[in-house]
């Protein structure tokens, strides 16, 4: 029967999916040249249940592709706001920069309607039909859609399935059934009182006396058209809850609550839902010359929903390596983590994150929540309100000193960092990507470099148990401060979900370490009991200077011993062990150790206060924030009389960091700090110059630290 | 009736707090491992420990000891941090280590006692430090789907158990295979006596998860029905949500202090205290089977059996019936 239905069209690549993702994808091969079609089961323009917020990416990329117009007509949205309990509320600005315009609210059947065009305008064809299914067939594929009942065959040589949330192509191409998640809905109304250009989010979200992991939204598509909707995770209840009454319920919530602010509100058009294209992994098409992606591949963010952006991403990254594949291979490779790997912060199960958030609403929402440091958290904030983090080694400092004698050593790196980077499958959200940016900061991954300059000395090949070892050592690195985040009192939920979070992924840096060195012997595993047994040392020291203004510098250096000194003695005994060799070391690797790693730490607290970071999210000052007052403060203390009084009076949450940072400069503190640095690194460098094994890249490695603030730090005398 | 001692008489609480003196008498951390030492329990998996040596031709080989020392001080590190997470206010009698000392220091002293804890198994040799590198693993992989199904009243009893065993099952597995293998038992028989420790494991854990609900407060040295407010919800709560929808929904919502009597009695009308322990004396009967057929002398199957029964005898002295 099925060959007995016609062949519509066939084309080289045909895109599944006119949304944001797939006409994206379409525009980029189709301006490259390549023979594109794109099939969609509707008609443009359509509408989309959808908040119809652009974050600063979507509406970059949307730029890029033409829309400039559309652009410029919508609303501009100059706020977030995140309103508790309709009671407190939490306000972030967007503030427009060159390369990051301010968010947009537009509806979707606008928007995709002029994206498709635009793929259109470069090429593409557009067709309708709805894709029930991908068969490969003599090297290439067909498709079988259907359209007003009636059945039909496509052709392609290559197939992008960009169909979204519900996707029919991936149930042929991944294994696996994916429930939905997370569900959403929203309708538009008209508002009495004209809408501010803001952002609304409104939690705890409840429904039928259940709070629903998620939250309610007000976004302004113009003066007075609000899209308001709502959109939760359905893990943990029972039975999902029906889409429209859940929607009458908040907006009977809105009307009662928030009358103030809307006014009446009078509904335009029907509400409109469906599942969310949330899924605990990025999923990856098994079938060579089919690609996932946006939401069919589970692109939309797990905590804030917004998927637009991310699509349109996944949408170019796919372009690209389809590019790449025809000019090779004619397009028959595996999709391979080409989505999945440039986004750490996807496809992360969060269910009891949003769980545990939820009784933290319902006990007393917002609350003391709210202002407190929360380090875990906040690390894991600040991560995810990324939508391009930095997940390579390549380009960091660590990286360039390998490169400097070797790909093989820096490829090697590379892996590394990637082992270390590999989650837990979906077991539970965040741990690796903290770890990776506890160690990560800005030197890179150090430790990892130093096991591998030895395991990798004279050409010896990098293999598994070297990169195994790199990941010990710098999780082994990472713990003294993974161990740290903890929070002392816990008078909420929230807190407490620091601090659990925050321990298990301790707990997981430390069990990962041991497993990976426990295959290299007895020996390398005594060399880390006692790296950790150190490292928990040097952390109290630490802690138990916690805003301590008349720490001496000698209490600093034994704790910086313990924990980085410690942290580089064990990289290079795992080093070492690769290579065969006992692993007491040699007194000049010892002092090596220690000049080493007070150099790293020395540069890493530097930057951390002292060097303005323009990329957006990167938060400096957390040394300043939990106390734990780093060397060059120690100096400046020594040097300034005023400044002990200027700590103590500011409270812990308002404590500036810039202004702590001008004072440490002023008073040459910085300049004695970096040059203590630069000592440091030469004296390591010295050392290690003359050792047999990696002697020279341990060398380089060595001013690594030295050489970032060389370049990072403006010092006061002017001097570079 | 008496309460069992398991593993009181074979390793004295001097004997940990010995294990301890690496560190130096003006270190931060010291007073905080010295607390957490000095508090060391029924040192259940040191019994097991040394019951399953005895299988062994060396039962008496001070390696023995040294691997008991090393398997509780494991666990007390796993318990310090437990007690960061769950915020628990009593253990064993005592403050927990958080209230008394910080959730810093518990978390850095809890790391510590886990470093020392590797050091004294790696000094054993090579293949029981790469056994031990997998168990820490797994204990902690079993922590992490704890706290994945934190607060979800949809939790079933596959998920339950999975935690269960990768938590506590597997390390007192590994303390029985460890005891018997130090003391110079057969490798076959270290193995069947690892699955004694798996089952009877299995067992302890969901004895000790019915006495949260259950026992007596006093008796425990913990505040009763702890697990149900941190959102924890155990087997013979899930056993009592497959009857009851309501009691799913306030559980969802995270139940207040005011809440949990009378949610315990709920769980036990609903039948899932019984069904608790029948599954435990399920596992009980398991853990004997899985002995080794061959005892060089009965006494020491019988030492196992006993203890196994033990685990399961514990919750009726605890708890008020």
């Amino acid at each position: 029967m099925s060959s007995s239905l016609p062949v519509r069209d066939e084309a080289e690549i045909v895109v599944v999916g006119g949304g944001p993702s797939g006409s994206t994808t379409a525009a980029v091969l189709a301006e490259a040249g390549h023979d594109v079609l794109i099939v969609d089961k509707d008609c443009f323009p359509r509408p989309k249940p959808c908040g119809d917020g652009l974050l600063p990416p979507a509406v970059a990329a949307a730029e890029r592709l033409g829309l400039g117009g559309l652009i410029e007509g919508s609303r501009e949205i100059e706020a977030a706001r995140v309103v508790l309990s309709h009671r407190r509320q939490s306000v972030t600005e967007f503030r427009p920069a060159a390369e990051r315009p301010r968010p947009r609210c537009i509806t979707r059947s606008a928007f995709d309607a002029a994206l498709v065009e635009a793929a259109q305008l470069r090429g593409a064809r557009l067709a309708r039909g709805r894709v029930d299914g991908v068969e490969q067939l003599d090297g290439g594929h067909r498709l079988i859609a259907e359209e007003d009942g009636e059945r039909f065959w496509l052709r392609a040589g290559t197939v992008v399935a960009a169909d979204g949330a519900t996707s029919r192509i991936r149930r042929t191409v991944v294994a696996g059934y994916a429930k939905p998640l997370a569900y959403a809905v929203r309708q538009y109304f008209v508002t009495e009182k004209p809408l501010d250009p803001v952002f609304d989010c409104y939690i705890p979200l409840e429904f039928e006396g259940m709070v629903l992991s998620g939250y309610g939204w007000v976004f302004p598509v113009d003066e007075h058209t609000a899209n308001i909707g709502l959109g939760f995770y359905r893990d943990g209840l029972r039975s999902t809850p029906p889409l429209t009454k859940a929607l009458r319920a908040f907006i009977e919530e809105l009307e009662m609550k928030a009358r103030h602010r809307f006014g009446s509100l009078q509904p335009l058009g029907s509400p409109y839902g469906s599942p969310l294209g949330i899924r605990t992994r990025i999923e990856s098409s098994e079938v060579p010359g089919v690609y996932l992606s946006g939401d069919a591949a589970g692109t939309t963010h797990a905590l804030t929903g917004e998927g637009i952006a991310f699509a349109m991403r996944s949408g170019n990254l796919v372009a690209e390596e389809v590019r790449v594949q025809l000019r090779r291979k004619g397009g028959r490779a595996r999709q391979d983590g080409v989505v999945s790997r440039p986004f750490p912060q996807l496809g992360i199960d969060v269910s009891m994150l949003s769980r545990a958030w939820s009784v933290e609403m319902t006990k007393g929402a917002g609350g003391s929540a709210g202002t407190a440091p929360k380090p875990f958290l906040g690390t894991v904030k600040r991560m995810m309100g990324e939508s391009a983090y930095e997940t390579e080694a390549r380009g960091t400092p660590a990286w360039e000193a390998l490169a400097a004698h070797g790909d093989d050593l820096s490829d090697g790196l590379e892996r590394a960092n990637r082992a270390l980077l590999g989650t837990l499958s979906n077991q539970f959200p965040f741990v690796s990507e903290v770890i990776h940016r506890t160690v990560r900061k800005h030197l890179g991954p150090m430790y990892a470099a130093i096991v591998l300059a030895i395991a990798g000395a004279d050409g010896a090949p990098l293999t598994d148990p070297a990169l195994d070892a790199g990941v010990a050592a710098e999780s082994v690195g990472a713990l003294p401060e993974l161990l740290t985040m903890m929070i002392d009192r816990t008078p909420t939920k929230a807190l407490k979900v620091n601090n659990a979070f925050a321990i298990l992924t301790a707990d997981f840096a430390a069990a990962r370490a041991l497993s990976a060195t426990a295959k290299l012997g007895a020996d390398a595993v005594s060399a880390f009991a006692l790296a950790c047994q150190q490292g928990c040392q040097g952390g109290m020291r630490d802690s138990a200077a916690r805003f301590a203004a008349d720490r001496s510098v000698d209490d600093w250096v034994h704790a910086a011993r313990e924990t980085t000194g410690s942290a580089v003695k064990f990289a290079i005994q795992l080093g070492l062990k690769l290579r065969g060799r006992d692993l007491t070391l040699s007194p000049s690797l010892e002092r090596y150790a220690t000049e080493a790693g007070l150099a790293i730490r020395l540069a890493e607290e530097i930057v951390d206060l002292a060097v303005d970071d323009p990329g957006g999210y990167a938060q400096t000052g957390m040394d300043l924030r939990r106390g734990t007052y780093p060397l060059v403060l120690l100096y400046a203390i020594e040097a300034d009389r005023g400044l002990p009084t200027l700590l103590a009076r500011q409270n812990v949450e308002d404590r500036d960091p810039d202004e702590v940072a001008v004072a440490v400069r002023e008073c040459g503190a910085l300049d004695r700090a970096v040059a203590e640095c630069a000592k440091r690194s030469e004296l390591a460098a010295t050392l290690a110059v003359t050792e047999p094994l990696g002697g020279e890249v341990l060398s380089s490695l060595a001013v690594v630290p030295a050489g970032y603030l060389s370049s990072r730090v403006r010092c006061e005398n002017g001097a570079p | 009736m008496q309460l069992c001692d398991w593993g009181e008489k074979l390793l004295g609480e001097h004997e940990l707090a010995a294990a301890i003196h690496p560190l130096a008498a003006d270190s931060a951390l010291r007073p905080s491992c010295a607390y957490i030492v000095s508090n060391p329990g029924k040192r259940f998996r040191a019994a097991v420990a040394f019951h399953a040596a005895r299988y062994g031709e060396r039962p008496n080989d001070p390696l023995v000891k040294d691997a008991a020392v090393a398997i509780e001080l494991f666990h007390a590190a796993t318990l310090a941090h437990d007690d960061v997470v769950d915020d628990d206010k009593m253990r064993r009698g005592k403050p927990a280590i958080g209230m008394h000392a910080g959730n810093l220091a518990a978390s850095l002293a809890g790391g510590w006692l886990f470093g020392r804890s590797v050091e004294l198994v790696a000094a054993i040799g090579d293949e029981v430090a790469a056994r031990f590198g997998k168990v820490a693993a797994k204990v902690c992989e079993g922590e992490i789907l704890e706290a994945r199904d934190l607060y979800d009243s949809a939790r079933t009893r596959e998920r339950y158990l999975a935690a269960i065993e990768a938590k506590t099952a597997s390390l007192i597995a590994f303390s029985a295979w460890l005891g018997a293998t130090v003391g110079g038992a057969a490798p076959a028989d270290a193995e069947r006596l690892y699955g004694f420790g798996e089952a009877v494991g299995m067992a302890f854990q969901i004895a000790d998860d019915v006495l949260d609900l259950i026992a007596d407060p006093e008796l425990t040295g913990k505040t009763a029905g702890s697990d149900l407010r941190q959102g924890l919800y155990t087997l013979p709560v899930i056993y009592a949500l497959e009857g009851d929808e309501d009691l799913g929904k306030t559980l969802g919502r995270g139940p207040d202090e005011y809440e949990l009597p009378g949610l315990v009695e709920r769980v036990r009308d609903a039948g899932g205290i019984e069904a608790a322990l029948r599954d435990c004396a399920a596992w009980v009967t398991r853990a004997e089977e899985s002995l080794p057929e061959v005892d060089p002398e009965p006494e020491h199957g019988e030492r196992l059996v006993t203890l196994a029964q033990q685990v399961i005898g514990r919750v009726g002295e605890m708890a008020p019936s």
